[in-house]
């Protein structure tokens, strides 16, 4: 063999050394990530619950008609979007109590969810690492105008669906029921509520199917 | 709608306090009831903290030149425990009032509004009134009627041709007509004080219509009650949320857990004009009364 042919053949040598090291390597990565890591949430499917404001209506104490603006709609479906993402969907992706809650809620209504209490219970979604699967988010809002025609209170009568998926456990979790916000400078908050929230085993539905009838 | 309004208006004042007041100015366009905020500041219903208001019928009927409270009643709530007192006051209650000298309690709203009639109140009773809701003395047979009538206590049989009242004892099926004769009514054992306490059972029964009717039921339904309510309503230094919040607290009570209580008194004279007297057992009443609107001790 000539020099020249010898040096040939120990790059290809060594290409295919490093081919073998690295496709070892490789291998040894994605065996040690399957052995170790935990159950995939956020970083697979990024969590979108995002609230719809499905219809509005003025209730008004004045005498003419009202109009539900735009930036008001907007301003009360952001901060519906704020409770779900600070108050349900954070917690479960971090696996932390909520936090920033000031966001969505007045100070009196903040006041209520203590810890282990029944309200936080309700509105907050903690205790547990999990991801989540969206379901439905939807509002109806309805606000009720002073006798100056002012916008005063907004009710939003909310059902939020989703299931909580940590390993192989799958809860579906449903709140449903309405809340009362109250304008702030810069926005509005939620003051009061009545919601109710169930967790229940997740079903997935039955497969779709299709006949043609020729059976009956 | 007119039911609507029958019933928010009746929610609001909490007060059919038949023989007395109920308006139904509705229909020519005036205010239904007047609801006046007495102290300042936002109202905020807390779990442990009572709220007292004073429910007033108006007699200013045509004829009539003065206004006087010819109903009083102080309707305490306890938001936490989800109970109510109504401490019925008799209208000839003899007392004294700033500036006037001794004088019957119902004189006071003649010489100073609702301000001084829950001035006068708050200093017989010891109680901090929140809120004065006054009604007027028309319409309210009319007011009962559009709710579908009320299902009203009567503790004693009835046949009285004055006022009309003609009931076994036992609960009735009233129409309007029915329960503003059942109000009026004085000619039973302990007359005026009896009246003052049937009164205070027409409130109870309006609660339960309401409830019944599921005023109360969301806020969505508030909301709507409260829009009707608006339109025939004078609000005197309340907000849309202090009325939001007064309405949503009156309506989480369960008419079984409210109170109906008469004040002691004792009939008597001043001058040659009958009074009523405040009983010496009323002061342990009112102390129990206004510690957290719930009666223990009675």
């Amino acid at each position: 063999m000539t020099p020249v042919l010898r040096i040939l053949d120990d790059v290809r040598r060594l290409a295919v050394f490093v081919l073998v090291v690295a496709l070892v390597a490789a291998g040894g990565c994605r065996r040690d990530s399957d052995s170790t890591s935990p159950p995939s949430t956020s970083s697979t499917v990024p969590p979108e619950i995002r609230v719809t404001a499905s219809s509005v209506e003025v209730e008004s104490m004045g005498s003419g008609p009202v109009a539900f603006p735009d930036e008001v709609r907007d301003s009360v479906v952001s901060t519906l979007n704020a409770w779900i993402d600070l108050g349900v969907v954070d917690p479960l992706l971090s696996g932390q109590p909520a936090l920033g809650l000031d966001a969505a809620f007045t100070p009196e209504a903040m006041a209520r969810l203590t810890p282990g209490s029944p309200d936080r219970t309700a509105m907050l979604e903690e205790g547990g690492l999990a991801a989540v699967r969206p379901e439905k988010a939807s509002a109806t809002l309805v606000a009720l105008a002073g006798q100056d025609g002012a916008l005063s209170l907004v009710t939003a009568a909310v059902e939020v669906a989703f299931v909580r998926v940590a390993g192989v456990d799958q809860v579906r979790v449903v709140r449903t029921g309405e809340v009362v916000l109250v304008p702030v400078e810069g926005g509005w908050r939620i003051d009061g509520y009545d919601v109710v929230t169930t967790h229940d085993t997740y079903v997935p539905p039955p497969a779709t199917t299709t006949t043609d009838g020729s059976n009956k | 709608m007119r039911r609507w309004l029958v019933a928010t208006a009746l929610f609001v004042s909490v007060a059919v306090v038949g023989g007395v007041p109920l308006a139904w100015a509705a229909t020519k366009g005036e205010p239904v009831v007047e609801v006046h905020k007495v102290d300042e500041g936002h109202f905020t219903v807390r779990p442990d903290e009572p709220v007292f208001m004073l429910a007033l019928g108006i007699d200013g009927r045509p004829g009539i030149d003065t206004d006087r409270a010819d109903a009083i009643h102080v309707v305490g709530v306890h938001p936490g425990a989800g109970s109510a007192t109504i401490l019925n006051i008799p209208r000839d209650t003899y007392v004294p009032i700033p500036g006037h000298g001794r004088r019957k309690i119902n004189d006071a709203y003649t010489y100073g509004g609702p301000e001084l009639q829950a001035r006068v109140v708050s200093e017989l009773t010891g109680v901090k009134i929140r809120f004065v809701i006054t009604t007027t003395f028309t319409g309210f047979p009319h007011m009962v009627d559009d709710l579908g009538g009320l299902d009203v206590h009567v503790p004693v049989p009835m046949n009285d041709r004055f006022s009309g009242a003609h009931f076994p004892a036992g609960v009735v099926r009233m129409n309007g007509a029915q329960a503003f004769a059942f109000s009026r009514n004085r000619h039973i054992p302990d007359g005026d004080l009896a009246r003052t306490q049937n009164q205070g059972s027409l409130i109870v029964a309006a609660l339960a219509k309401l409830r019944a009717d599921g005023v109360g039921s969301s806020p969505v339904k508030t909301f709507k009650a409260l829009g009707v309510l608006g339109r025939h309503t004078k609000l005197t230094g309340v907000g849309v949320r202090d009325l939001y919040s007064l309405g949503r607290l009156g309506l989480s009570i369960d008419p079984a857990r409210v109170r109906n209580v008469t004040m002691p008194a004792t009939m008597g004279f001043a001058g040659a004009a009958a009074v009523v007297y405040v009983a010496p057992a009323a002061g342990p009443l009112f102390a129990d009364f206004r510690d957290d609107a719930i009666l223990q001790a009675h």
